[in-house]
Order: structure tokens, then sequence, then C-alpha cells
């Protein structure tokens, strides 16, 4: 069956798959500080971080209208927690009404509020799609372990992201034996239907994990995950970090030339 | 030829109360091809989850000599290949290598050697350059294989395979019979696929309801109809 997998484009090749994931870990994560840090209303700033990560984006060769796509889902989020600053933060009044004896007014000052979180959540999700999408998912949490992160978290990702289809699957197929049977019937009763679905969701998924368990045991599992080492710096990565971080330090290094 | 499996008076009683076997009696010699067939239910899986000490029953189980318990557990579960029904359970990592690695990793190898392993190991079913891809991106067929690859690649001396030909189509099924035939070592393999056990296996256990029934050669086991429609084999 088909899914969308955060990786789906991690098998094309482009000088950004081939960066090392551990450059490209912590280059997105320099770029998504960078972004955050900058000053809200930075615009000239801004658009310089846009081109900085569109450039990336062109190379890696991944197609753009994906990009724009993936880089949508962000906005529920942030316009929900966002989108009452307008209305709260006090200022100049951009425009107001009354709803009976209560005043609404939006401030240009949370406007420019609204914006900034807006900027700096698009900039740094793009960030994310292009490591996300330049990296398949094994050599990304290889990276974050040998980053340091703890084992455990590691492995939790890792069986997470491996069973997430075959759940998937399991519930469609559920869904698909439910809908052919389906004869229609109240809302009550489909609640009842969705609650006997996710039991037996959870009765099988606990049930798949004592079996993949026994298959590790099998396989001389005793508790300690170890793994062969394959990933190694090269001079490309080092240019490649190094240059990244001189583009990033751009902003900062002109307003510090600028204020002293 | 040695005596490479010895099981004893083995009975098992899940938790639950349901009993999964009942006084099994089996030795095997180095180097057989046993079909362990019997109805659903019967107890076939329960009994090879013995083999290498995942269940524990009332008696001890001995392989190759050694008797399976705590102390031995290691080296037991190295010479016994296990390979699960569904290898959505046996494959586990986010890629061929790392899961036809697992093995050899836990066996403390080095990693040169790991990697001869792993690339003999899909050699051996067929795979080879299949390390970077993701298992769920294989097909049903090519995860048995891959499945069967994960135990080869630790060079085990029993390879014990539940319901191999389960979900495959014809095709996929006599590749993975003639793949069958070229593997050396003793095999154990619980089925319900009497055209498989016809064309692999010289010696057939009859289980049903936790108890062995019958312990022929397969051909004189395949040729007793009644047998068969007694134990729900046969129409």
């Amino acid at each position: 069956m088909k899914h969308s997998f955060i990786d789906e484009y991690s098998r094309l090749d482009s000088v950004i798959h081939r960066l090392d994931p551990r450059t490209k870990l912590i280059s997105t994560l320099a770029f998504v500080l960078a972004v955050v840090l900058t000053a809200a209303g930075s615009w000239p700033f801004f658009t310089f971080y846009f081109v900085l990560i569109a450039l990336l984006l062109v190379l890696s060769r991944l197609p753009l209208l994906y990009v724009l796509k993936r880089a949508l889902v962000i906005l529920p989020f942030v316009l929900l927690i966002a989108v009452f600053i307008p209305f709260f933060r006090e200022g100049e009044v951009a425009w107001s009404c009354n709803i009976w004896t209560w005043q609404i007014s939006v401030t240009f000052a949370g406007l420019l509020v609204l914006a900034n979180v807006l900027v700096k959540s698009w900039l740094s999700i793009l960030a994310l799609i292009l490591l996300s999408s330049t990296t398949s998912m094994d050599d990304l949490l290889k990276g974050l372990k040998q980053l340091g992160m703890p084992q455990v978290m590691i492995l939790i990702l890792s069986f997470m992201y491996r069973y997430l289809f075959v759940l998937e699957d399991e519930v469609m197929r559920i869904k698909q034996a439910r809908d052919s049977r389906n004869f229609g019937g109240g809302w009550l009763h489909h609640m009842k239907t969705i609650g006997n679905i996710l039991g037996t969701l959870f009765i099988r998924s606990y049930e798949r994990s004592e079996r993949i368990y026994a298959a590790m045991l099998s396989r001389g599992f005793s508790g300690q995950v170890q793994t062969v080492h394959t990933m190694k710096y090269r001079r490309y990565d080092i240019l490649f970090g190094a240059v990244f971080g001189v583009m990033l330090a751009i902003p900062y290094i002109y307003l510090a030339v600028v204020l002293y | 030829m040695g005596k490479v499996i010895e099981i004893e008076k083995l009975s098992f009683t899940y938790p639950d109360g349901h009993q999964g076997l009942r006084g099994v009696n089996l030795h095997v010699n180095s180097g057989e091809t046993v079909a362990l067939i019997g109805p659903n239910g019967a107890g076939k899986s329960t009994l090879l989850l013995h083999l290498n000490g995942i269940l524990r029953g009332n008696s001890t189980v001995k392989i190759c000599g050694l008797a399976v318990n705590e102390k031995n557990l290691k080296e037991i579960r190295r010479k016994v290949g296990l390979v699960f029904q569904d290898p959505e359970d046996q494959l586990f990592s986010l890629n061929v290598f790392d899961d036809v690695a697992f093995g050899p990793v836990n066996l403390g190898l080095s990693e040169m050697e790991v990697r001869e392993h792993v690339s003999q190991a899909l050699e051996g079913v067929n795979m080879a350059g299949y390390e970077p891809r993701s298992p769920h991106h294989l097909s049903i067929g090519e995860k048995k294989r891959i499945a069967i690859a994960t135990v080869l690649s630790s060079d085990p001396k029993i390879l014990v395979i539940d319901e191999p030909t389960s979900n495959l189509d014809p095709r996929s099924k006599w590749s993975l019979v003639e793949l069958l035939k070229k593997l050396l070592m003793t095999k154990i393999i619980a089925t319900h696929d009497l055209e498989l056990v016809r064309a692999l296996c010289n010696r057939t256990v009859v289980m049903d309801e936790g108890k062995i029934v019958a312990d022929k050669s397969t051909k004189s086991i395949l040729d007793d109809i009644v047998l068969l429609q007694a134990h729900g084999l046969a129409r």
C-alpha cells in the first residue's frame, strides 16, 4: 500500500544527499537557531536566510511543489498558537470593531509579532524538510546516535518508524473489513465500532511486540543494541560545514559591524 | 551422524492454562530435513520456540548435546536459527543490512567479519545488493528470503522455519523451495504445505493437540490418507 514516507526522496542523489547525516543535523540546528535569534522585523536578514535555504533546496533537487506542500503542514500549528497575539498587544490600532459592548482591536505591533512567528517557523520547517527529505531515517538515527542521543530514544524512534506503516496497513484492512459489512446505523453505533477497532489494534500491537522481542532474542539479543559504524566525515563535509556556518553568521557579523 | 536435537517427554502449559505440548519425544539427526505438520493449534510453533529456549517446558531439551538452560542460551541461539512466520516480526530494523547483521553483531564479531557474513547470507538467498533497502518497501517473497538471511548470517547448525511458504504465490514458493534445498544444515520446517513437504523433507512428524501422533518417512505419511484425514490435513 502507498504511504507518504517522511524520507520519500532520501534515495535521490545530490550534493546535499551525499553529506554526512551529522553535518546535516548540526547545520539544520544552527540554521534554526540563527533564524530564531534574529530580531523581529529584520526583513533583510530573513530574506537572506530564505535565499540561503532556497539555494540548498535547489541543490538538493527535491521537487519544489513537494517541499511547498510539506511546508504548509506547519501553518495550522503556528496559527493556533499565534493567531490571537495581534488582539492582545498594546500599541497603535490597525483595525477595530465592536461586537455588542465588546471592542476588539488589532495592533500593528501585534501583527508584526504574528508575521515574525510565521516567517521564522516557515524558514525553520523548510530547513527540517531539507534535512528529512535528503537523509534516510536510518542514517538520521545513526547520526543522532553518534552525536550522543541516548540509545533508548533511538530505539523508540526506530521501532516507531519501522512499525508505523505496518500499523497503518492494519488499520486500513480493518476499516475495509468494517466498511464491507457496514449497512448504516447511527452515530453512536459507529463510535462503538471505532472503540472496538482501537482495542483490537492495541492488542495486536502488543502481541506483535512480543513476537518481535522473541525474534530479537533468537538472534542473540542481550539487551544492548550494537551497530556497525559506517559513517565517516570527509573533507567535503568540513568544507560544507565551514561555508554554511560563515553564511549563517553573516547577518550577525553585519550587525556587529554596524553597531560598533 | 550425531543427534542434534533430543527432546524427551516435553510438556508445556501456557500461563492462561492452555496446554501447548503434552509429552513430546523427538530426536533429530544431523543433516536431516524434518517436516513438522499438523492442524492449526497443534503445537508446532510452541515446539519450535522450545528449540532455542524462548519457551522452556518441564523437561530438558538438548541441542547438539547441550541442555537448553540459562548458561548455554547464547551458544544454543547461535546453533539454532529460528525464522518466524511473519517477516514483519523478523525484520525490525530500518534497513536490510542492520537486520541481517543483527545476529553476527550480537555474537561480537568484528566489523569486517560482520560485513562478510551479511553479504554471504544475502547471496545465499539470492538477495545480494539489498543491504540499503528498507524492509517495508520489499515484496512478501523478498521479505521471506531476507528473513532467512537474518539467521543464516550467524552460521546456524540447525535451521528452524515456521511456515516458510505462507502467503507466497506458487512461483515465489517454488523458488524458495529450491533455495532451501541448497542449504545443507539440519532443517526443521513447520508447515501446512504438503507440496513443500514432499519436495523437501525426507522425514515427517505429525502433531495434533500438543502430541506427536506420527513420525515416519515423508512418503509413508503422505500416502497414509487415513492418518492425514484424522488430523485435518486432507479432506
